[in-house]
């Protein structure tokens, strides 16, 4: 920071002063006023899901989040309305005072695409045809109207490619000069894989695979065949591959996808469904694995658990060759990650340990939220041409703690409106008290800081426990969350003890913060328990003693971690840190603010709510801390409840 | 054969529920109106609907005041009636939009996206069906920034 500024006025001097000696009075006071103009910019993402709104100044993001936070409604689609006024509000300006607004994608040129798979399966897709070009026609096409009228906003709207603005999401936060990005999503507009080289401040896509071939796509077609939600299970399935065995990889090469050698691939259109009907796959596929899909409520078996190994092995060689292909096109050392497919850590780690490149680094909003971000990058970036500064991007966790925070006055506002009984404890305190709470094994619903931007919680919006418990997994799946029992959890673990206790390639440790990666528990951690070789129920394996941190350790001995540094989160830090010395262990169970259904907690209206519809033992609202037992009344979580979906 | 007293429609009632009635349906239409201006999103109402239910409010008082007697107001209840045709009303034109729309619709799937479609691939122009083999190279263009100014 202090190099920024020191930098800043560095310059703001040099120029003025070589101004200044010439004895151009006007052209002096007109630089000096132009060094110190802030340009804002604001991102918008809406209408396929996850829609979401970010606010930059000067390059730098000071606010960003997720429409489904406000409205409660998981991966909300609509226009992000509550999401642009928190970040207008955050920014403390006005829509006078934005620069550009900037949409993520292209409508018109998404609209050609779906009108041209219309026009490839007619007379077939009618369905689908009455259900997705009416809402075109009416809302989707017409982004730059709703724009203009609702922020009342009178300058043109400017528009970047889907793609872009996920490479832009990536490559800008990086701290990397240059590098190859590589950005796999379910659909842009035509493009759903691209190569991208991203140099100072530009970025250039130099090739694309375009829909209907789409590696997203393959994978949530998998996802909807095991019974799980398309755009919101895709975690799941990769949860669920590791229980797995990969028995049906060749089925899958031979029937549904050729690859070629330099990464580019084709999916076979006659298994899928996607183009214009309303399911992602068809009977053909069905038949090929001589099972129908799965039925949510239905108990998962063995072959949907091989079904999930075998893509997700496929996802990480593709991804892989992909990735060897980059490296030949852009020669770099270095590879950003974007697009929802980035989201998926088994992957990422893969990469990470094949040494491909040197250094990667993964957008934590790699879904379409990010996209929001991206394409407010872009503007400021390539398209105004401003310089990158770099320095910091390493330093600085600047990309996820984006959201609304909320002051002590207006949480206790709040629990005295609700009669709830509370103590106010000092940092050390609060500290002190959680850390024994968790040795005690008690769960702790903690709520600090500003909302996290992304899917991952990372200690602002967590629920948090004790790791070591081999219980810890399913009390927390079915007490806490209320979601699948075989879901594993992933820790928090402080970042100067996380080589004690993982085998962390170090092409990885740009991504550990973010929670994007999985990693192996090192071999001294881990106990004699055969997981690979089980005949039996693998489900059950989860309750048996398999590590010295099993509430975390997933199937096949792997983590899902996020490194936690004092400079990113002081408080989480010292949380852990003091936990540590209670307990010697050096991180926590950490899982999003949430329950199955709903986003996470945004508000602290929110985390009581999902506090008093759980079993969560301990809340810390900031400096206040609320236990369970002692409260007098419970809040009446009927309504509350009725309003989550299930996922 | 007596003639019998049928008092519920003698002038006096029928001109109080003409009243209530019409009072009961300009509400709602004045209510829906309002809404669908401010886009409350509590209840799904249409305009149309709206509007013939005032049409429908006006008529029944100006029935009510070309009777010969005075009119008034004793009866409220017959609003409670106005209420449900309202909504009966609304869920009607809902039912007449969607057929409708989804007629319209058909017929261009039909006659104009499947003839295209047949004429498209008879002539190899199906642009899903080119997007096939290998990385696509991207030109030069779709790379500058000055793009962003531009829907496509």
């Amino acid at each position: 920071m202090v190099a920024t500024v020191a930098d800043y006025f560095g310059y703001c001097s040099c120029s003025c002063s070589r101004i200044a000696s010439s004895g151009n009075c006007a052209a002096y006071i007109f630089t000096v006023l132009m060094i110190m103009k802030k340009s804002y910019i604001l991102g918008i993402s809406a209408f396929y899901h996850d829609s979401a709104a970010a606010v930059i100044c000067n390059g730098e993001i000071i606010a960003a989040a997720q429409e489904e936070r406000f409205t409660r409604i998981k991966a909300d689609a609509s226009f992000p309305i509550n999401a642009i006024e928190f970040c207008m509000k955050y920014a403390d300006i006005k829509i006078s005072d934005v620069d550009e607004v900037v949409f993520y994608d292209k409508p018109i040129l998404k609209f050609d695409r779906i009108l041209a798979s219309y026009l490839h399966t007619a007379p077939f897709g009618i369905r689908s045809f009455l259900k997705a070009v009416p809402m075109w026609l009416r809302e989707k096409l017409w982004v730059e109207d709703q724009i203009k009228k609702d922020l009342k906003y009178d300058k043109d709207v400017l528009f970047t490619q889907h793609h872009q603005s996920h490479a832009a999401s990536a490559f800008y936060p990086s701290p990397f000069d240059e590098a190859a990005v590589l950005t796999i999503d379910g659909a842009g507009e035509w493009t759903t894989t691209a190569i991208s080289y991203g140099n100072a401040n530009k970025i250039d896509i130099a090739e694309t695979v375009e829909f209907p071939h789409s590696l997203g796509l393959l994978y949530s077609a998998f996802t909807y065949y095991c019974g799980f939600k398309v755009n919101s299970g895709e975690y799941k399935l990769m949860g669920l591959a590791p229980y797995g065995n990969p028995i049906y990889k060749k089925k899958i090469y031979d029937n549904l996808i050729k690859v070629n050698s330099d990464g580019s691939f084709s999916l076979n259109m006659n298994f899928f469904d996607y183009i214009s009907g309303l399911k992602m796959i068809n009977k053909r596929f069905c038949k090929l694995f001589g099972m129908p899909p799965r039925n949510p409520e239905e108990p998962l078996t063995q072959f949907y658990m091989d079904i999930a190994a075998s893509i997700q092995e496929i996802t990480n060689e593709i991804i892989m060759i992909i990735a060897r292909h980059a490296k030949e096109l852009t020669g770099s050392e270095n590879i950003c990650l974007a697009g929802g497919v980035a989201l998926n850590c088994c992957a990422n780690y893969v990469l990470g340990k094949s040494g491909i490149f040197k250094n990667i680094f993964v957008q934590p909003a790699a879904g379409d939220a990010g996209g929001a971000v991206g394409a407010a990058l872009y503007v400021y970036y390539a398209r105004q041409n401003n310089k990158r500064d770099i320095k910091n991007n390493e330093k600085k966790m600047q990309l996820t703690s984006l959201g609304p925070s909320f002051g002590n006055e207006e949480i206790e506002t709040v629990l005295r409106h609700h009669n709830l009984v509370y103590k106010k404890l000092s940092d050390d305190d609060m500290c002190r008290y959680c850390a024994d709470a968790l040795a005690e094994q008690k769960i702790i619903g903690w709520f600090h800081g500003r909302m996290e931007f992304g899917p991952r919680a990372l200690g602002c919006r967590s629920i948090i426990a004790d790791p070591r418990s081999a219980d810890m997994q399913k009390k927390m799946n079915l007490k806490i969350k209320f979601r699948e029992s075989f879901r594993p959890f992933a820790p928090a673990v402080l970042e100067e003890f996380a080589d004690e206790y993982f085998d962390i390639p170090q092409a990885l440790k740009l991504v550990t913060p973010y929670m994007l990666t999985t990693v192996q528990v090192s071999e001294k951690h881990l106990k004699g328990t055969d997981c690979a070789n089980f005949t039996g129920d693998k489900i059950s394996l989860l309750g048996k003693d398999r590590s010295t941190i099993n509430a975390v350790t997933h199937l096949d001995g792997s983590a899902r971690i996020q490194t936690v540094r004092k400079e990113d989160n002081p408080i989480f830090y010292k949380l852990l840190s003091v936990f540590y010395e209670r307990t010697k262990m050096p991180m926590v169970v950490n899982t999003s603010f949430n329950v199955r259904g709903e986003p996470i907690v945004c508000t602290p209206e929110d985390a009581l709510y999902c506090f008093f519809a759980s079993n969560i033992d301990i809340l810390v609202l900031e400096c206040f801390l609320l236990e369970k037992e002692s409260q007098p009344v419970k809040l009446d979580v009927t309504e509350w409840k009725k309003k989550i979906i299930q996922d | 054969m007596e003639k019998e007293n049928y008092s519920r429609l003698d002038k006096k009632t029928l001109r109080t529920f003409c009243i209530s009635f019409s009072i009961g349906m300009l509400l709602i239409a004045i209510f829906s109106i309002v809404r669908q201006i401010v886009k409350s999103d509590i209840l799904q109402i249409n305009f149309i609907p709206a509007v013939i239910t005032g049409i429908i409010a006006l008529y029944h008082q100006a029935a009510a005041w070309t009777l010969p007697e005075n009119p008034t107001l004793k009866k409220v209840h017959f609003s409670a009636i106005a209420v449900i045709f309202f909504y009966a009303v609304n869920a009607v034109w809902k039912m007449v939009t969607l057929i409708i729309g989804t007629t319209v619709f058909g017929i261009i799937f039909y006659l104009i996206f499947t003839p295209a479609s047949i004429i498209l691939k008879l002539n190899n122009h199906d642009h899903i069906k080119k997007k096939s083999n290998g990385w696509q190279k991207v030109p030069e263009k779709t790379n500058q920034p000055k793009q962003c100014e531009k829907l496509f």
